[in-house]
Formats: C-alpha cells, sequence, structure tokens
C-alpha cells in the first residue's frame, strides 16, 4: 500500500483539467510524467482529462498509486458543435456514464471526429461533475465573440443538466483576454448562483514541453512551425505546464473560491480500475451441470482420450488444477475458451495455444494446448495459482487467412455489447518522429528524406544521439551565419539550402564516407534532436491489437469507452493490452499465425497428391533423421529453428531429443543471450564445465536445463525449493523480479526470500548466491511451456521439410511473408533439396503456386522450359528418399514403390507488377483451353502490352518455343485490342541478337526475384574463381583462422539491438548461404556499400565451430556488373591453399 | 499619436511586490499608477537568434501616458515598447 504524501503547504490546489500525449497531438507528456510532476509539487490530487477518451486512465491510475495522489478521471469531450467541456467522474457510476458517454460520441461522429450531443449528456448525467470548459467551450467562447446572451444561456443548459454539479472553468494563462474574459465569466457565475473553479489546462508537465507541444500543433495541421505561427494555430506563451498549488493560489489571489473549489472537487470523487470482480459473460451449461462440474466432465473425457492407459499421476494433476480452477472461479473462463477453439477445429481453422496456458493439463485435456504438460514437466503454477492476483492468459494461435471467422464467431455468440477487440497503440519511432518533427521544423524534404533513410535505428532516443554524431548521419555544417530570416515565411529555408554552403540547413552528406569527424552539427539539427529525444513513447494514433479480444458481462462501455476501428463494424476498446491487464479483464488473445496456414496446406497436398492422410498430432518425436537435420542446422523454412541465430547455435547445442529444441527455441533469443544463460549451458553442454548446483535442492528443478537457469518455471521450482515459497508466492516473486529493477524493491525480494531461505534450513550464503543467480535470469527467462508449444510446430515443420519437401515449400511460398527469410531464399533451399522450382506459366501457373510432376532434361536449354535438376539423382544419395520408401509403404500398401518428383510451379502473383486483376483474366479466359501461342494469348486475354512484355521477359511464355527476344518483337508487330491500360506504347526498333545469359538472369530477378533453377552468381563464378573467391560450398572445407573471400547476394541484413552495434548480413550464392559478422567499426567503415550493394564482395577471418561458420569481414566491396567484378583496389594475389 | 519601438527602448524599472511601480526613460522618471493589462508571449524558441519571452504591461503613469513596457524573461531586462495617445 502506498502512503499519502503528507500536507507539507497552506496552499492547497487541485488540478482539474490536464491533457497527456493520449489527447493525440495535443498533450505533450506521459501520464506518469505528469503525476510524477504532480507528486513533485506536493499536489495531492490530478485529474486526467483527454480529448474523448481514457486512453491513459490505467496507466495514470496506476502511476498515481504509485506516487500516492489521488488520481480523478475525467475527460474533454467534443459536443456535437464542435464545443468542449470537461467532465469528472464522481462515483463509479458516473465512470460508467463517461465511458457511455466517450462512446456514444466516438461512435456518432467519423473516426477520429467525435461528436456528442446534448441530449444523450443529458441522459447520462448523473454522477458526473461539470466545469465549462475552456475557451473552446461554449460558454468561454460566446463571452469572447461578444455574446453575452448565448453565454448565460449556454451555462443555463448545463446548470440544468448537471443541477450543483456544474462550475464556471477559469484559466490565467497570462493570455491579454483574461482579465476581460475572466472577469465577465465571474459576473455570468454570480448571475446564475453557480460557483467557479481554476484549472490551468494543462498540456505539458513543465514549461519546456511547449516545445514539443508546439510542434505536435504542427504535426496536426500539417505545417511548419512559421507557417503555424503566421496562421495563429501556437499557443502564444508558455504557460500550459502543470503549475505549483503555490502558485495558482497566487495568480487567483483575488479569487480564493476558485482555487477552494478544486480541492472540494477532488474530495467528492471516489472512482478506482478494478475491474478483476468482472465476470465472464455466462456460458450455456448443459442441463445438470454447474460450469465446473461440466468442465470436469470435458476434462475427464479428454482423459480417457489421451492417456492410455489413464496414469495416477494424470489423474491426480488434473484433480488439483480443476480444484484451483473451482478456488478461483475460473471454471467458465475455461469453457468459453474450449468452446472458441471448439468451433475453430470444427470448420478446419488449424489452431493451437501457446504461452503459460501449455502448462495447464485441463487445457491439454480440453485440446486447446497442444503439449502434455507431465511428459514435457511443465508447471501449472506458472499459468494459475491460488492467491495468485492476475488474470491468467490464454493466448491461441489461428491460421491467418482464418481467424477473422472466429472472430466474428465470438461477437455473434456474446454479442456486440460484450466483445470488443483490444487497442495498439502505435507511438512514434525513429524514422516517423523524425519526419515529421524535421518537417515542422522547416527542413527541406530531401534532407528530411535522407536523414530518415539514413537512420540505423527505431527508438527515438537512439535516433536523437546519432543526429548529434555528425560522423555517423554524415551532417556538416558549413560555417556561416545564419540566414536572413522574414516574418512567417518558411520559404527562405528552403531557399537557403539551394545555396551550396550557405545557410544552416547544409546538404548533410549522409553517403559520404570521408564526414569530416568533430564537427558539431548546427543549432537545427541539436533542437531537432532534442526534439526526437522528447518523442519517445508518444503515441500517433491507435489501431487494433492484433488478436485481443475483451468478452464482459457487464456491457463493455461501462467498463472502457470504445470507438470505431478503421475496419468496418468493428469497435476498438481504447485501452491496450497492458491496460486490461492492469485493470484487471479477462482477455483472450486469438492470434494468426502463417505457419499454421502453410502446414495446413501442404497436409492437404499430401493428401491430394499421395493419398495419405496426415497427422501431425500423432507423430512420434523421436525420429533421429529430423535430429540429423537440426544440428547440421538444415532449417530453411522451419518454424522457430531457422534464423540466422538458430543456425549459429544449432550446430553447437545439438539437439538429440524434444527437450532439446524447447531448449533450443528458448535459449536463442536476444534475453537470454543478454543475460549471459547461454555460453554457461553451452559449456556444460559440451562438457567444458562442470555441471554443479549451488544447493542439492536445486537438481530437481534445474538438471534437464545443465544446473542453468532458463525457464521462468525454474524460478518457480527454485523459489519453492529453496525458500519454501508457496507456488503462487514464487510466481509473485519472478513477476515482480522481472520487472523492478529498482535497488529498494530488489533488497526487500532478497530480505523475503533469504528469511525463506533460512527457515526452510538453508544457509544464508548459498541463499544469497541462489538469489543472485534468480535475480540475474529472471528478466530474461523464458516460459517453458511457450516454448515447448512453438517447439511442437517447430518439429511439424521440420517433418514435413523432410518427408514431404515440394508440399511444405509449396505451403510456405503461398503464404508469404511469413518466417525470417525471403521467398527467393526458400526457393533455392527447395532447389537444393531436390525440388524444382519452375517458372511461373501462362498455361500452368495459377495464382498461387502450385504441384506439378517433375520432369527430368538432360540439357538445359538456354530459353527453352525448366532447368534440369535431375530429382531422382539427388535423391539416391539421400537417406531422407529411404525414409521415405519405408514410409510410403508402411502408411499405405497399395501405393507406388517408386517415389513422386514433384516440382514448385511458381504461381502468377510471383511475377512482379502483374496485379490481381490481370492474373485472374489469365486464369479465366484459359478456360476455354490452353493458350496456343503469343497472338492466341494476347487476342484471348487482351493484357496490355506493357504487361505480356513483363510476362515474356519473366518466362511466364516460353513454353510457347520462341526465344524471349522473338516473343518480343512479335509482341510489337502483333495487332490487338487491348484491355486495361492506357499508354502508349512505342514500337522500339529491332534488335534482335539472342539473349544473353545475363540477361536473361536480369530480367528475370527483375520480374520474380529470382531466376528458378540458377544463380546470379553462377555469372560472376568464373570471375570470382580467378580471384581466389570462395562459393558456400567450397567455405566448409577451410579452416578456422583463415582470412577468405566470399561473395553473394545479400538475402538478409541484421542489425540486432543487443548485438552491441554488431551487423549480421547473409548472402546467398547458387550453392547455399554465407554467414557475414561485421563489427561496428568496420561497419562505420563500409557503411553505404553495406547498406545498400545487392551484390557484396566481402574479405575476412573465417570462424568456425562445427558446422556454424561465419565470416567475420575485414573489407567490404559492392560486386561490379561490368568488366572487372571487384574493385581493383581490392584484388590481392590468391591467399588460399 | 501612438509611437512604437519595434526594438524596443531601454529603460530602468523598479519593481514593488512583484508588478513594475515605475521607469525611468531618457533622463525622465515616471510613476506607474496603475496597470490596465498584463499577458506574456513564449515564441519563436526555433530559432534562437530571434526567440521571443516577454512580459508586457500596459501601464498608466502619472503624467496620463498610456504605454506598453515588457521585460525581456531570459535578461531580465526591460524595454519600452509602445506609447498610445
Amino acid at each position: 500500500m502506498q502512503l499519502h504524501q503528507p500536507r507539507t503547504l497552506p496552499d492547497e490546489y487541485a488540478e482539474l483539467h490536464c491533457h497527456s500525449y493520449f489527447s493525440l497531438l495535443d498533450g505533450a507528456s506521459s501520464p506518469e510524467a505528469l503525476v510524477e510532476r504532480a507528486a513533485a509539487l506536493g499536489y495531492r490530487s490530478l485529474a486526467l482529462t483527454d480529448h474523448d477518451g481514457l486512453y491513459g486512465a490505467v496507466r495514470f491510475w496506476q502511476a498515481a498509486r504509485e506516487y500516492g495522489i489521488k488520481p480523478i478521471f475525467g475527460a474533454e469531450l467534443t459536443l456535437a458543435d464542435g464545443q468542449h467541456l470537461t467532465l469528472l467522474a464522481e462515483t463509479q457510476s458516473g465512470y460508467a456514464n463517461l465511458c457511455r458517454l466517450i462512446s456514444a460520441g466516438q461512435l456518432a461522429g467519423q473516426k477520429g471526429q467525435p461528436r456528442l450531443t446534448l441530449d444523450t449528456l443529458a441522459e447520462h448525467a448523473q454522477g458526473l461533475l461539470c466545469l465549462s470548459g475552456c475557451r473552446e467551450g461554449a460558454v468561454a467562447s460566446s463571452l469572447l465573440a461578444k455574446d453575452k446572451e448565448g453565454a448565460l444561456s449556454a451555462a443555463a443548459c448545463l446548470r440544468e443538466v448537471f443541477a450543483d454539479r456544474f462550475w464556471i472553468e477559469m484559466h490565467r494563462h497570462y493570455l491579454p483576454t483574461d482579465s476581460q474574459l475572466n472577469s465577465e465569466l465571474v459576473a455570468l457565475a454570480r448571475r446564475l448562483d453557480v460557483s467557479w473553479v481554476a484549472t490551468n489546462n494543462v498540456h505539458y508537465a513543465e514549461r519546456r514541453g511547449q516545445r514539443l507541444h508546439d510542434v505536435l500543433t504542427c504535426i496536426r495541421h500539417y505545417a511548419t512551425l512559421p507557417e503555424a505561427l503566421a496562421a495563429g494555430l501556437l499557443h502564444s506563451n508558455s504557460e500550459l505546464f502543470l503549475k505549483s498549488p503555490q502558485e495558482m493560489a497566487s495568480l487567483f489571489a483575488d479569487l480564493p473560491q476558485a482555487i477552494r473549489s478544486t480541492c472540494q472537487i477532488a474530495e467528492r470523487c471516489d472512482v478506482n480500475l478494478d475491474f478483476s470482480k468482472q465476470q465472464l459473460p455466462s456460458f450455456p451449461i448443459p442441463e445438470g451441470h454447474t460450469a465446473l462440474s461440466y468442465l470436469q466432465a470435458l476434462c475427464e473425457k479428454g482423459l480417457r482420450h489421451k492417456f492410455n492407459p489413464i496414469t495416477s499421476q494424470a489423474q491426480t494433476q488434473l484433480a488439483h488444477e480443476l480444484a484451483v480452477i473451482d478456488h478461483t472461479g475460473l471454471a467458465g473462463y475455461f469453457l468459453v475458451v474450449w468452446d472458441i477453439v471448439r468451433f475453430a477445429r470444427s470448420q478446419g481453422i488449424r489452431c493451437q495455444g501457446r504461452g503459460s496456458a501449455a502448462n495447464s493439463l485441463v487445457a491439454y485435456l480440453l485440446d486447446i494446448t497442444p503439449v502434455d504438460p507431465l511428459r514435457h514437466s511443465l508447471l501449472f503454477e506458472r499459468f494459475l495459482s491460488e492467491g495468485t492476483h492476475t488474470m491468467p492468459d490464454i493466448d491461441i494461435d489461428f491460421a491467418a487467412d482464418r481467424r477473422e471467422e472466429v472472430i466474428q464467431y465470438v461477437y455473434e455468440r456474446y454479442g456486440q455489447e460484450h466483445v470488443a477487440m483490444v487497442c495498439n497503440v502505435v507511438t512514434y519511432r525513429a524514422r516517423s518522429a523524425l519526419r515529421d518533427v524535421a518537417k515542422a521544423l522547416a527542413f527541406p524534404a530531401d534532407v528530411i528524406d535522407r536523414a530518415a533513410k539514413a537512420l540505423d535505428t527505431r527508438s527515438t532516443a537512439s535516433a536523437a544521439e546519432q543526429i548529434l554524431h555528425s560522423d555517423s548521419l554524415g551532417v556538416i555544417d558549413k560555417p556561416d551565419t545564419s540566414p536572413r530570416r522574414e516574418e512567417g515565411k518558411a520559404a527562405h529555408c528552403r531557399v537557403s539550402t539551394q545555396q551550396h554552403g550557405v545557410g544552416s540547413y547544409a546538404q548533410p552528406a549522409v553517403f559520404r564516407d570521408e564526414a569530416e569527424p568533430g564537427q558539431s552539427p548546427s543549432l537545427p539539427w541539436q533542437i531537432l534532436s532534442k526534439l526526437l529525444a522528447d518523442m519517445d513513447g508518444v503515441p500517433r494514433h491507435l489501431s487494433i491489437h492484433v488478436g485481443g479480444m475483451l468478452i464482459t458481462a457487464a456491457p463493455l462501455v461501462e467498463i472502457v469507452p470504445v470507438e470505431r476501428a478503421t475496419m468496418p463494424g468493428r469497435v476498438v476498446v481504447q485501452w491496450d493490452k497492458d491496460s486490461v491487464e492492469d485493470a484487471g479483464l479477462i482477455k483472450i488473445d486469438l492470434l494468426s499465425l502463417r505457419t499454421l496456414d502453410a502446414i495446413e496446406e501442404a497436409l492437404h497436398h499430401i493428401r491430394e497428391q499421395r493419398g495419405i492422410d496426415l497427422d501431425p498430432a500423432h507423430l512420434p518425436l523421436d525420429d533421429p533423421t529430423i535430429y540429423d537435420m537440426l544440428q547440421r542446422a538444415d532449417t530453411i523454412g522451419c518454424f522457430q529453428v531457422e534464423s540466422r541465430a538458430q543456425a549459429q547455435m544449432l550446430p553447437r547445442l545439438k539437439p538429440e531429443t524434444f527437450e532439446d529444441i524447447i531448449i533450443e527455441v528458448a535459449l536463442v533469443r536476444p534475453g537470454p543471450i543478454q543475460g549471459n544463460m547461454v555460453h554457461p549451458y553451452l559449456r556444460r553442454r559440451q562438457g567444458l564445465e562442470p555441471v554443479s548446483y549451488a544447493h542439492p535442492a536445486l537438481e530437481p528443478a534445474l538438471a534437464e536445463t545443465l544446473g542453468v537457469i532458463i525457464f521462468q518455471e525454474q524460478v518457480i521450482r527454485v523459489a519453492v525449493a529453496i525458500a519454501g515459497f508457496h507456488p503462487a508466492e514464487a510466481d509473485q516473486l519472478r513477476r515482480a523480479m522481472s520487472r523492478s529493477r529498482s535497488q529498494e524493491a530488489m533488497a526487500a525480494l532478497r530480505k523475503r526470500f533469504v528469511a525463506g531461505a533460512r527457515s526452510n534450513g538453508v544457509d544464508e550464503e548459498i541463499a544469497a548466491e541462489v538469489f543472485r543467480q534468480l535475480a540475474g535470469f529472471a528478466e530474461f527467462g523464458f516460459c517453458k511451456s511457450h516454448a515447448a508449444a512453438f517447439a511442437l510446430v517447430a518439429y511439424h515443420t521440420l517433418y514435413l521439410k523432410l518427408y514431404f519437401p515440394a508440399e511444405f515449400y509449396c505451403g510456405l511460398l503461398n503464404h508469404q511473408p511469413m518466417g525470417f527469410y525471403i521467398p527467393e531464399v526458400l526457393m533455392s533451399d527447395a532447389q537444393r533439396h531436390g525440388v524444382p522450382v519452375l517458372r511461373p506459366d501462362v498455361n500452368r501457373s495459377r495464382d498461387a503456386c502450385t504441384l506439378e510432376p517433375s520432369v527430368c532434361h538432360s540439357q538445359p536449354s538456354p530459353c527453352h522450359s525448366e532447368p534440369p535438376i535431375c530429382h531422382s539423382e539427388r535423391s539416391e544419395e539421400s537417406p531422407r528418399s529411404k525414409t521415405m520408401e519405408i514410409l510410403r509403404y508402411a502408411q499405405d500398401d497399395t501405393l507406388e514403390r517408386s517415389p513422386l518428383p514433384l516440382a514448385i510451379r511458381l504461381g502468377l502473383r510471383y511475377v512482379h507488377g502483374l496485379g490481381e486483376a490481370f492474373l485472374e483474366r489469365i486464369a479465366e479466359r484459359r478456360g476455354e483451353g490452353p493458350y496456343r501461342d503469343l497472338r492466341d494469348f494476347c487476342w484471348r486475354t487482351r493484357l496490355p502490352r506493357p504487361v505480356v512484355e513483363n510476362l515474356i521477359r519473366a518466362g511466364a511464355l516460353d513454353s510457347f518455343g520462341q526465344r524471349r527476344r522473338d516473343l518480343l518483337w512479335a509482341l510489337g508487330g502483333l495487332e490487338y485490342q487491348q484491355e486495361g491500360l492506357d499508354i502508349e506504347v512505342p514500337l522500339e526498333p529491332v534488335v534482335l541478337p539472342i539473349l544473353s545469359k545475363a540477361e536473361r538472369l536480369g530480367w528475370e530477378y527483375e520480374l520474380l526475384g529470382m531466376a528458378p533453377g540458377e544463380h546470379v552468381m553462377q555469372l560472376y563464378r568464373p570471375q570470382l574463381r580467378r580471384h581466389g573467391v570462395l562459393s558456400s560450398r567450397e567455405l566448409e572445407e577451410i579452416g578456422d583462422g583463415q582470412t577468405v573471400c566470399v561473395a553473394g547476394w545479400v538475402v538478409v541484413r541484421q542489425r540486432p539491438p543487443t548485438a552491441k552495434g554488431h551487423v549480421f548480413i547473409t548472402l546467398e550464392d547458387e550453392e547455399g548461404l554465407i554467414n557475414l559478422i561485421i563489427r561496428p567499426d568496420v561497419y562505420e567503415r563500409y557503411r553505404s556499400t553495406l547498406r545498400n550493394a545487392p551484390l557484396l564482395w566481402a574479405e575476412g577471418r573465417l570462424q568456425c565451430e562445427g558446422h556454424a561458420i561465419s565470416v567475420l569481414v575485414r573489407r567490404a566491396a559492392a560486386l561490379r556488373r561490368k568488366g572487372e567484378v571487384i574493385p581493383q583496389a581490392y584484388i590481392t594475389p590468391n591467399r588460399i591453399r | 499619436m501612438t509611437r512604437l519601438w519595434l526594438q524596443g527602448e531601454q529603460v530602468k524599472v523598479w519593481n514593488r511586490e512583484g508588478t513594475p511601480a515605475g521607469f525611468n526613460w531618457q533622463g525622465e522618471t515616471h510613476h506607474i499608477l496603475g496597470v490596465c493589462n498584463c499577458w506574456r508571449i513564449h515564441t519563436r524558441w526555433w530559432e534562437p537568434q530571434h526567440a521571443i519571452w516577454r512580459e508586457y504591461w500596459k501601464v498608466v503613469t502619472d503624467v496620463g501616458l498610456l504605454c506598453l513596457i515588457y521585460e525581456d524573461l531570459p535578461s531580465g531586462g526591460w524595454f519600452l515598447s509602445r506609447v498610445y495617445d
């Protein structure tokens, strides 16, 4: 419990009209900053009154409780005529009315422009206190317009609605018209026998917030600062900050009642946002059952289904979990989730639960989660325990394509009044912030563009830093006086930059590597930098959260206001998922996972092509070939284990069992890497370090991870084992440790822990050591059940890739974007695994990728049909094909023995720039019969010439048997009626030499993103070989520590925030992938090349650990298209033995 | 006739209880009898050479002059801006 601040000041004042940055593009401070400032100034209560919303209410409430300030909830509402009104919630039912009013206003208007009528206001006025508003309120604005009668009548109206809960609001902002306005307001108040109250209409916590406020105003009006100033849009001074109670008292020294009113009002208000006692909507339970008994019946059915025989362990666990569920009253919640999953499956929608819920046996028995918690020693208490004060969170992944149907089902089942999506607050990131702020500061457009593109970070704080360092952004300040400025004109700012070297907005040399060091950026850049730092966390707009849904028993509008989402017919609550959770509401996350779609499609293909009905749920998890794949990091395309970081870790960790996959998924993340868990674990696994435990009691909990704490569940187990905590307590400890890192908080936790340990008979020193380890890991620990659920999906994808690669890759390619790699990398990987990838073909392709029987050709013909990856050749070597044979035989005796080679036919959607309409037309008009030749094609489809050209160049008409150049020429001479584009395409002069391989590849890369069956690096290979540049395959033969030169096509560029400025690039050549590591200083030196060159040459030192190979780069250059592909300066005599 | 000084004429001001009580201008002393209005302007902070942060006072002097004086808040200097007629 928090203490209230002691009364130390004689003047007492409560601020009742205050905006946070949740008054979008108007307020400049966070709710927390406002509360903190208020506390520092000695306030006892503070109101938050954002425009038409309670977006920041929960954060405000939390902060207020932390600082011992009484929070008052309110809003500044926009009425139908655009006027403003300040409302404060006095009671809990007043709060509900406030939510209703805000929602009504939001839903009545258009998105972003709420409008509330006076009638609606009157209907829900009970429990609300009303202040007449700012200068845009009806009363003040009338007076300012010299309409005394109008002001009087507006005030009288409000008085009638709110009775004695109405005050005339007054400000003193040091404006010239304040004096007159306020005396008229007082006179009016006296006439109506209404009291008056002072507020400061706060828009920022401290005076310097004026700058950000001005900039936000500019952004809101799409203006620059000089323009906004000239148009009178900026507030003329900086008085809208949270002033000290003394200052306010002194400002209103002649009207002490105005100050006293604030305290009188504040004292009346008593609202809290703890909604954890809310009920879930009632679930239709069959006759004779309660929620719990029905749940039990369902679980017992699941038990019989999944456990054969039913073990006593399972029965005991079930009984225990049901008891806890009963105690916490959550039976209904489980039934709601079960019902949603049941519905999804009944519609053939693939789904599975994830997160901490997978710790629960009940969830497993209800088919919500896919992992058996007993088999993988998971911990129910991580998900739910008695005495816990937080709501459990069940997240479910659905096949992305069909998630919408599930959301629709929930809306229909529980009603629009009780269901809404949780919102997502989109905040400013580095680029968007820089663009908007620099624009307001009247930076020229091209300067802004280059600066924004040169930013290396997403965080506004880091961007602020980056701008200050002239080297990194290449900003050069030309020494000159600042230009003459005319009043209110922004044009001069732009003019000055056109003269090179003059003025303070000189062209930044963003791509110059020779930026002169030591020059500090000019003043506008400094101002920009400061403002960017202030933009940290500032909301830009709201959007719908990916899948969080609120389902409530009471009508939602009494708990939190709703507003329109951009999706028609959808409403979204004004709280994001953190606020929803902190307010104690129950939400269910209906997420989408494209991998599930891809798996579903692959299974569909397997059924169609081979007649096999595969159910991944029944796969045994111990196939040695799959673990071999993992150890070789042959995992492109596979869920969770394909990333570059994974590919580096897998050969070192060498997973052998499913538990190892779980560890791999949990460990290879920024958190554990940061928390220094990875290396200790690896060393112990490799036998380089003995497995030891600080205390023997730790062994049962930590044996599975060789004594290293990796999982959140382990933190709980350790706390229970060592300090004798109850599981609920232990989970609280875990939560507290991972959140608060303040010294005092940690000290308090350590005390509790050590005390518990001592009474448990554990030595104090050991307890302190264990606590230290826990504290170090708690922040980075991963939820084991979540890792397990994901590991299962990973295993399924590995299985499919291994045994049904064609079907698998087809599924993947049809659900892009997805995963770690671009589609082109997947295609190359498919080909390396014996699945030919065929060009899109107007006669054989559909919109999406499809499967075809693969045909082997002995010779590649440059302009005809398909490249020759002979499937049977490769399949002889790989053990995979053997297993395939066995599998097929075991599954279905009637199938043929010979393997069924399949190829992937790229869909027409993979031709860049084709567009859906044209795509459909090709497929549609093919219905009458295949296209016979170019003329037939054009006459029937009537596609515009540029489109046909692209198709020709991409090779989609290769099956007509003509060379592409010839086709193009023929197209030129073809007369036909085009449907679709009104562009004149001039006939080009005839040039008929045969298309060179380079040109052809160039066209294919341009139009398809890659050349099926070939690789652009093949064009460079002869020259590269002469210069000693190695291919990805050749690299495997080289020893650790050697200097090597490599080259390839850049497919991945990463700069993980935890990597301290290191950059990771992956190159692809015709044989595989090459991993590059670039240190920060090297990156700076070759920045522009590394950022932009699509084809890269690099030289560096080889680092290998088993199969994990990377090159630590020293030099880099872009490959050139003509002549010497490597710049002369980088050619050195062959160093490789 | 109103006289306006764009740059402001420098004056020396003395205060009583936070409000200006009188000023010296061009050798003459003026006592302030009453304050008509007071306001603050804080703008053009984005052009530090031309930023304005001032507190203006519209005052009546003992000789019946209606003047506008201001304090430049960052420096504390006082200036006469306008004399009304």
